[in-house]
């Protein structure tokens, strides 16, 4: 992949949504800065899932080229883009380890990995925008505020794509006690992650 | 199933921890309730921004490549599930069966309902269709707008595009406002273009050109927006070259048009 600095080309100054746009027109340069922009987010929220680095680059491929093809399966007056990019990968990720289950067993990462593999701050990726980087300290932020049983549950919801019932009896815990979690720590992150909700909304 | 139900279950349903039994009802109920379809709305974008919690691992180089080459090697936008297989699908699954239980009505209300699902799929691809000329047509008009802007700022100047090949006999103008970094070029008598081909404008500066993107011309002529306001180095001039489609890293062949800055 070619790499290319802020001041090297225009496109890495146009926001998500104007580069979307130009998929419209057949742009490859505006799909390359994309690519450079999201594949490292794609890439690892896919390995996060999935746990296998081949499966996990198929479906960078497979997400991007979607995009590439059909440009008008984002709407942006849903949301922004990075929302509807995370959103498209780990629902496709977790569509793939659901299948797979249903042929052979597939291990998620144990809930104590899962925990271990929450990142300090410092570890960034320098293709991000700025705003994305802010973003990404944000959520850090508001989710280490959380009380770890209430973290550790939405992350084995969202990245190892269990349902409330699985997670119980993962964690030997009443379903009650897992769906109250799921709803005290949802409402706590959404408080904490105001701003960047309704920033959303405009 | 309730609102207050609902609203227990969408933080659930947003994680994507919800069964299917209770997403089918969260679903039925959302689809009639604004109050519970907003909640949920918010609820799926907290839940999208907890993936930019995770480490972040670089994609392999080797695959961006990968999917470069494959999207530049498709060029128009591909189309799934057109109204013919959405139709063929529903002969072939569900008329053998259907037929053996039904009546003479039953096989005309089928017969109706096959017609609609073709009306169904062609009404889903005009909406795809209408959805890209509105980007396209949205598209345009910001152009538009950005060339109406150059020319009537203040301070616009003009830079005349020359060829550097003296058998061409394609002639431009590079006009941009110096204040805002942002400019337009007009172009004519461009050479036609091989099939694979795109003209790609440059930003020439002290080190290498910098792409500014790539467009094609209509029997030779053209008006393609640029904007220089993110170019920190002094740009030298402004060059059009013929390239593959897709755009190059830096220029293949000698420009086709070249402004120079030299004496602005």
């Amino acid at each position: 992949m070619q790499d290319v600095s802020p001041e090297e080309t225009r496109y890495n100054g146009l926001d998500d949504e104007r580069l979307m746009q130009r998929l419209f027109y057949r742009d490859l340069e505006a799909f390359r800065a994309l690519y450079n922009r999201y594949s490292s987010l794609v890439y690892s929220t896919s390995l996060r899932v999935v746990r296998d680095a081949q499966l996990a680059e198929d479906m960078v491929q497979e997400i991007f080229l979607r995009i590439w093809r059909k440009p008008e399966s984002y709407l942006p007056q849903k949301g922004r883009f990075v929302t509807w990019l995370t959103s498209v990968t780990r629902n496709r990720a977790v569509d793939e380890i659901r299948s797979r289950n249903r042929r052979f067993r597939h291990e998620t990462a144990s809930p104590e990995e899962q925990e271990r593999e929450l990142p300090g701050p410092e570890r960034d990726d320098p293709a991000l925008t700025a705003e994305l980087s802010d973003q990404r300290r944000l959520v850090l932020a508001a989710l280490s505020g959380l009380p770890p049983e209430q973290r550790q549950i939405i992350q084995l919801a969202y990245f190892g794509g269990l349902t409330q019932a699985e997670i119980a009896q993962r964690l030997s815990q009443p379903l009650g006690t897992v769906k109250t979690r799921i709803r005290l720590g949802m409402q706590k992150l959404r408080a904490a992650l105001t701003p960047e909700l309704e920033w959303e909304q405009r | 199933m309730e609102c207050q139900e609902v609203l227990e279950l969408l933080d659930a349903y947003a994680l994507g921890a919800a069964d299917k039994a209770e997403a089918d009802g969260l679903e039925r109920h959302v689809a009639d309730c604004i109050r519970c379809w907003d909640e949920l709305n918010k609820a799926q974008r907290a839940a999208a921004l907890v993936a930019l919690s995770m480490p972040l691992s670089e994609a392999p180089e080797r695959l961006g490549r990968k999917v470069m080459a494959e999207a530049q090697r498709e060029k128009a936008p591909a189309r799934v599930g057109g109204g013919v297989l959405g139709l063929r699908r529903l002969l072939r699954l569900r008329w053998p069966a259907a037929a053996g239980a039904l009546g003479l009505a039953g096989l005309a209300a089928l017969a109706f309902a096959a017609f609609l699902q073709v009306e169904m799929n062609d009404l889903r691809d005009e909406k795809g269709d209408l959805a890209r000329q509105v980007e396209a047509a949205g598209h345009q008009l910001n152009d538009q707008q950005q060339i109406l802007a150059v020319i009537s700022a203040s301070d616009t100047k003009q830079a005349p595009m020359i060829a550097v090949s003296s058998e061409s006999s394609a002639w431009g103008v590079y006009n941009w406002s110096p204040g805002s970094g942002k400019g337009f070029i007009v172009c004519h008598d461009l050479p036609p273009l091989e099939q694979g081909e795109v003209y790609q404008a440059w930003i020439s500066t002290e080190e290498r050109p910098l792409s500014a993107g790539t467009f094609v011309a209509s029997n030779g002529s053209c008006q393609y927006p640029m904007d220089l306001s993110s170019v920190r180095k002094r740009p030298k001039g402004i060059g059009v070259s013929r390239e593959p489609e897709g755009g190059s890293a830096s220029p293949t062949e000698k420009w086709v048009l070249f402004a120079s800055f030299e004496n602005n």
